[in-house]
């Protein structure tokens, strides 16, 4: 005896497996023409756009109603003033100056990006900040790093070579705050960093005071004072000449809370070279108004 | 079905690979190489302003003013990028005028463009307010927000073609050097 109902139930699956590779055909054919659309209305809008900026360019009329508005505002501004000529031109200077419009990029859009996985951009990152720690500490030392001013009579090694700090964790903070959420885009900070990184190259392969001295000041000013305080040392080593360089050491143990350190190697410079500037920074650091 | 499922994360994760690698070359500050990755991929993002801002950014910082023309031309669908597209026009613009000056001797001294941050906006300043003889072939301004940081602007003379070189110095030491034409 046949089972009609088991060979309906086997009849309908065989007829549903049959329908998916046309199903599957379908589905692909629609998003393909989607696809498809998508460009085609996507050319079209940018010829329209071109389209668009031919009617504007053939229409002169509104620019020139601006330039008699402009014209109009100038001698507006010009006539009445009854100042000396001299006073007049550096006002009209000051009005260009003011009316001048500065463009600001906008990094908003960076924002969205952020919800890209962290693995794959804080790898390279890591390496970056590596790459930077190895450039600026160079002699590295195995013990915590002090400070040791060490006394002599000539001025020149004052300090030893592997007196180095660590480098601050702050100066670094730079790099992963770009991939933290919802903190903006510092280009100027970035900028700033990348080209001193770029002159404390030229000073490793030169060894010129100038650089490292100039590197030293950068630091000062960024407020990053171990740095600022290990290129002035830099400097102090390849030349003892210098007076800005024993003042910037100086300030950057003074900021760095180490008065006495600061104090001490001030006076050990003021006594061989007798510096009027040193001896004021001195009262300065004594005075706490630094 | 498993074909179809196949192909279309493989077409997803190709289109979400060239931006990823964009953002990471930015962040690493590679500019050159993200602003090459960015032309070249360009023809699969041409509505996606993120992917054209970031390439756009990544040509500016290094340096390549010109290839700035594509993504001003594709910026326009949102108010921050079009705020961005006339900022790299301005750029571009004063790269090109500054350049035609300097080379023709084409008076721009009447000209009254907005301004940005950018190093080439600032030189392009100074050279239209200065009032001195402009037959000189080298120029050097002073930043007048900073005293220590000064400008040289000339010509440079190669084989084939003439460039124009803003060098700009802090405390009077090379600080970097920017090479446009």
């Amino acid at each position: 005896m046949l089972n009609v109902q088991e060979l309906e139930r086997q009849w309908f699956r065989y007829k549903l497996k049959s329908y998916i590779p046309k199903i599957a055909l379908f589905t692909l054919l629609v998003i393909l023409s989607i696809i498809v659309l998508l460009f085609f209305l996507d050319s079209n809008s940018s010829s329209n756009n071109s389209s668009h900026i031919s009617k504007v360019s053939s229409t002169p009329t509104p620019v020139s109603e601006e330039k008699k508005s402009v014209t109009k505002k100038t001698s507006a501004t010009s006539t009445p003033v009854p100042l000396h000529q001299e006073e007049a031109v550096a006002v009209k200077k000051k009005m260009n100056i003011q009316e001048r419009l500065v463009l600001q990029p906008s990094l908003n859009f960076i924002n969205s990006l952020q919800y890209m996985p962290e693995e794959s951009v804080q790898k390279p990152l890591e390496k970056k900040a590596l790459t930077k720690e190895a450039l600026i500490k160079k002699p590295t030392t195995t013990k915590e790093s002090e400070l040791k001013i060490v006394e002599h009579k000539n001025i020149k090694p004052v300090i030893e070579k592997n007196t180095q700090l660590e480098p601050e964790k702050d100066a670094l903070v730079l790099v992963s705050q770009k991939i933290a959420p919802h903190t903006n885009f510092t280009i100027n900070v970035q900028e700033e960093e990348t080209d001193i990184q770029d002159v404390i190259k030229r000073f490793h392969n030169n060894k010129n005071t100038k650089l490292s001295l100039f590197v030293a000041k950068r630091f000062y000013a960024l407020k990053k004072y171990k740095y600022a305080y290990n290129y002035a040392l830099m400097t102090n080593n390849l030349n003892s000449d210098i007076e800005e360089s024993w003042l910037i050491a100086a300030k950057s143990l003074s900021k760095l809370n180490k008065k006495d350190k600061a104090i001490s190697l001030l006076t050990q410079y003021i006594d061989n070279t007798k510096s009027v500037q040193a001896t004021m920074l001195l009262e300065q650091i004594k005075n706490g108004s630094l | 079905m498993r074909l179809f499922i196949l192909v279309f994360l493989l077409h997803v994760t190709l289109i979400a690979g060239p931006k990823n690698k964009l953002y990471q070359l930015y962040q690493e500050g590679n500019y050159k190489k993200a602003c090459r990755l960015g032309m070249n991929n360009y023809p699969q993002y041409t509505r996606d302003e993120t992917f054209i801002s970031l390439y756009a950014f990544s040509c500016l910082k290094a340096d390549y003013i010109d290839r700035l023309a594509v993504p001003i031309s594709a910026l326009k669908y949102s108010k921050e990028a079009r705020s961005n597209a006339a900022y790299f026009s301005i750029i571009l613009m004063q790269k090109k005028l500054l350049y035609h000056a300097l080379i023709d001797h084409y008076d721009i001294s009447m000209l009254n463009l907005p301004t940005t941050q950018h190093v080439l906006s600032k030189v392009f300043d100074y050279y239209t307010k200065d009032t001195n003889n402009k037959d000189s072939n080298i120029f050097h301004y002073t930043d007048t927000n900073d005293k220590r940081i000064t400008y040289k602007l000339y010509i440079e003379t190669h084989p084939h073609i003439k460039k124009m070189v803003i060098e700009v110095f802090h405390d009077k030491i090379l600080f970097a050097r920017h090479l446009y034409w």
